[in-house]
């Protein structure tokens, strides 16, 4: 990019600015600030195009000489084969959070349903033959509800963690690190889970990372 | 009329009513969970509380036990009295378990509703709450959970003075009173599940509702009740949401709506469960069982199939045969088709459903719809008139909307030997059934949920009904099944396009429905010419009323 379209785009940004101090004087009557050239924007030597392929060229030939010298430092990520690291908070597929002895923690409540922007989470609530008692942080939690069949289209969902947020249950976490890659069909998408009385009988995780 | 004064306004109220009422009528907000405008005022749950000028100074009153009096200075929204409710509200939520996202009252409940409106307390309850008993099925189709409850006893107040039965009962004291049924009497009667309308909160709930769906995925339609002929005023919730989208159109219950002259609040445990008729058994596209088998077709085939039959067999050849179970339009549209496009006279409404349970609350014998309704677009023929032209050969094409006459009949294999001579048995209806089962062309309608109509109760009054989904899988309306058919005999219906359009032909021609609108029927009804608490002092209209019998109760 070169330095005649910087300042441009330096001059124009707070024109649309109404506090701008110097408004007044960059009005529609001095249309001649647009310092860019011709068709496009364009500057000469970027419509010459003989400097920027160069330029182009140098930053390539620049890596292929710096992975010459200097193999430690390679810049290619071999992914899959090598994942990538991931930040901490990264969205990634979600997961059911269990209770210590493997009762589902979600009571299938819907307001990750409710939450979710793409409409990807299917939820069937089913109901304890007798309630799960639990004591969470000295409250005594009498669970009559928990979800027969939990699905997720991951085609669908956008990974925007509202589920997560919504679960008033700390049940759906989106910290597995792990993202559905490539399938050959539809249901190689789709994240099922089955729970009988509160306890997983399948779950089908397809086309993972 | 009484003149008072609420909040500095000025307004008039009825001298001796509730003043909880009033402020409800007049769109005033004030919070309550034991006042029921069906009930008898029981005044425990101290929500309502509203400032009242005495001569003694500012007193806090309940609304709900305080008569409208002349003069009465009232204020609902001083500082004082928000706090005095939330003080109360503090203390109805001590014990509470709070658990609103597995409950299924949430969406609906008052106790989550007033806290977001204007509790916002932090709990200040550092013991462990009273625990009671939870998940207690306390009669075929209700369960209680006795945390949840906030002790306003109107379901007790219920069973005491509407059905009479009184299973319900509060045990205990203080912080451990508790709802209970007594030993060995099970909350079993006929209306049981408006216990569960009334409750506030989710202390009692629909077994058949029961953790199926989240309240604020569905959609509330006004409509009618069609189980009998008394038309209760009701809610029909169907699913509609982004999420789930597979469910669409689904519906979920069907729950009363208030209407004092017909059903007050309340609505029987049977006619719940007729939701269920949008869901299940439905036919799903037209279904030809002519020469060479039975085959789904398409509409326009099937259509041209049946249109093809009447030609053949001409204009009397071919009989009709709907039931009180339609709606005014329909069966006005139908009758105006066989006679006006097919050309034929003999047309029936008579059903063959026998009557059912009947008791003074609100449940009638006779189990259709819309049997004065049909009396007012008579008359008729018999069904009998009907079967006899089959035998003698001399009607070769029966069309039958809605009407089961071969599940209904209690000689059926007699009946259904009658029709081995029927050339052609042409069946409009929703669900599957011994009737359509008979066809040999089946043209699936949509449900009472996709039909929008006008009924008329035993009483008189006419309701009307809205849709709530579009026809469902490859059904159509009526409506557009019946024009669809005069359009291709070359004789189409002119100008009744809608409900509202045929209604409006319906309404000039027909005398008890002279001249109505349906913004005079509105949300709630009213009473056709001659029928009505107002017609019952005229005597010539009450002379009228007193000939009049229920078509199908003969």
């Amino acid at each position: 990019m070169s330095e005649t379209h910087t300042e441009t785009v330096k001059e124009h940004a707070p024109a649309s600015a109404d506090s701008h101090p110097h408004g007044a004087a960059h009005g529609p009557a001095s249309p001649g600030t647009d310092a860019g050239p011709g068709a496009g924007g364009l500057s000469l030597p970027e419509r010459i195009y003989v400097v920027e392929v160069v330029r182009g060229l140098a930053i390539t030939l620049g890596h292929l000489f710096r992975n010459l010298l200097f193999p430690g430092r390679f810049r290619t990520i071999q992914w899959p084969e090598l994942p990538r690291p991931l930040p901490q908070r990264f969205r990634a597929k979600h997961r059911l959070n269990k209770w210590e002895d493997g009762h589902t923690k979600c009571t299938a409540c819907m307001c990750c349903a409710t939450a979710c922007p793409a409409g990807c989470i299917t939820i069937v609530a089913g109901e304890f033959s007798k309630p799960l008692v639990k004591v969470d942080a000295g409250v005594t939690k009498i669970i009559e509800k928990y979800p027969t069949l939990y699905d997720i289209d991951l085609l669908k969902c956008v990974y925007c963690g509202f589920c997560v947020e919504a679960c008033p249950c700390d049940a759906i976490k989106m910290d597995t690190g792990k993202f559905p890659r490539a399938g050959y069909s539809r249901e190689d998408f789709l994240w099922q889970n089955r729970f009988k009385d509160g306890l997983p009988t399948l779950e089908r995780n397809a086309a993972e990372a | 009329m009484a003149k008072i004064k609420v909040d500095g306004k000025e307004m008039e109220a009825p001298a001796g009513a509730s003043l909880l009422q009033a402020l409800l009528d007049r769109g005033i907000f004030v919070p309550h969970f034991c006042y029921h405008p069906d009930l008898p005022v029981d005044g425990n749950c101290r929500q309502c509380l509203v400032e009242l000028e005495t001569p003694k100074g500012v007193a806090g009153v309940i609304s709900c036990a305080t008569r409208v009096a002349e003069g009465m200075v009232v204020r609902t929204q001083t500082p004082t009295m928000e706090k005095a409710r939330r003080g109360v509200l503090e203390f109805l939520l001590v014990n509470h378990p709070v658990d609103c996202p597995v409950c299924d009252q949430a969406g609906e409940c008052r106790l989550q509703q007033y806290y977001m409106t204007y509790g916002f307390h932090q709990s200040r309850v550092t013991v462990e709450k009273v625990h009671k008993n939870k998940t207690l099925r306390i009669g075929p189709r209700v369960i209680l959970d006795q945390e949840r409850c906030v002790l306003c006893s109107r379901c007790v107040r219920f069973t005491r003075h509407v059905t009479k039965t009184s299973e319900l009962a509060i045990g205990g004291r203080g912080d451990h009173s508790f709802i209970t049924t007594f030993p060995g009497q099970p909350l079993a009667n006929k209306y049981s599940v408006c216990t569960v309308d009334v409750c506030p909160v989710g202390a009692l709930t629909d077994l058949d509702f029961r953790f199926q769906c989240r309240v604020w995925f569905l959609k509330p339609t006004d409509t009618i009740c069609h189980g009998c002929a008394r038309g209760c005023n009701a809610v029909l919730d169907t699913y509609s949401h982004t999420t789930m989208d597979g469910l669409q159109g689904t519906a979920y219950r069907l729950r009363p709506r208030r209407n004092p002259e017909v059903n007050k609040s309340w609505m029987c445990d049977e006619g719940r469960l007729l939701y269920r008729e949008v869901n299940e058994n439905r036919l799903r596209e037209p279904e030809l069982r002519l020469e060479g088998g039975a085959r789904p077709a398409a509409w326009e085939e099937a259509l041209d199939s049946v249109v093809e039959k009447v030609k053949a067999a001409g204009p009397a050849a071919v009989a009709g045969l709907c039931s009180p179970d339609g709606t005014n339009e329909d069966l006005f549209l139908f009758r105006k088709l066989m006679v006006e496009s097919v050309g034929t006279e003999l047309v029936s409404a008579e059903s063959w459903r026998q009557p059912g349970y009947e008791d003074d609350i609100l449940l009638r014998a006779d189990k259709h719809p819309n049997s004065l309704g049909a009396q007012f677009l008579g008359p008729w023929k018999g069904l009998q008139e009907i079967l006899s032209g089959i035998e003698s050969g001399r009607v070769q094409v029966l069309i039958v909307l809605h009407n089961d006459f071969l599940g209904m009949a209690g000689d059926g294999p007699a009946v259904r030997a009658k029709l081995n001579t029927l050339k052609t048995l042409v069946v409009l209806d929703s669900r599957r059934n011994p009737t359509v089962d008979a066809a040999h062309v089946v043209l699936p309608t949509g449900s009472f949920a996709e039909r929008e109509g006008t009924y008329v109760n035993f009483q008189g009054r006419v309701q009307r009904a809205a849709r709530a989904v579009l026809p469902r899988w490859g059904a159509k309306s009526e409506t557009e099944i019946l024009r669809g058919l005069a359009e291709k005999l070359g004789r189409p219906l002119e100008g009744l396009s809608n409900a509202m359009r045929i209604w409006e032909h319906l309404a000039s021609s027909v005398p008890a429905l002279a001249g109505i609108t349906y913004q005079e029927i509105g949300k709630m009804g009213c009473w056709a010419r001659g029928y009505g608490p107002a017609a019952a002092t005229a005597a010539p209209a009450a002379a009228a009323a007193a000939q009049t019998k229920p078509v199908a109760s003969s």
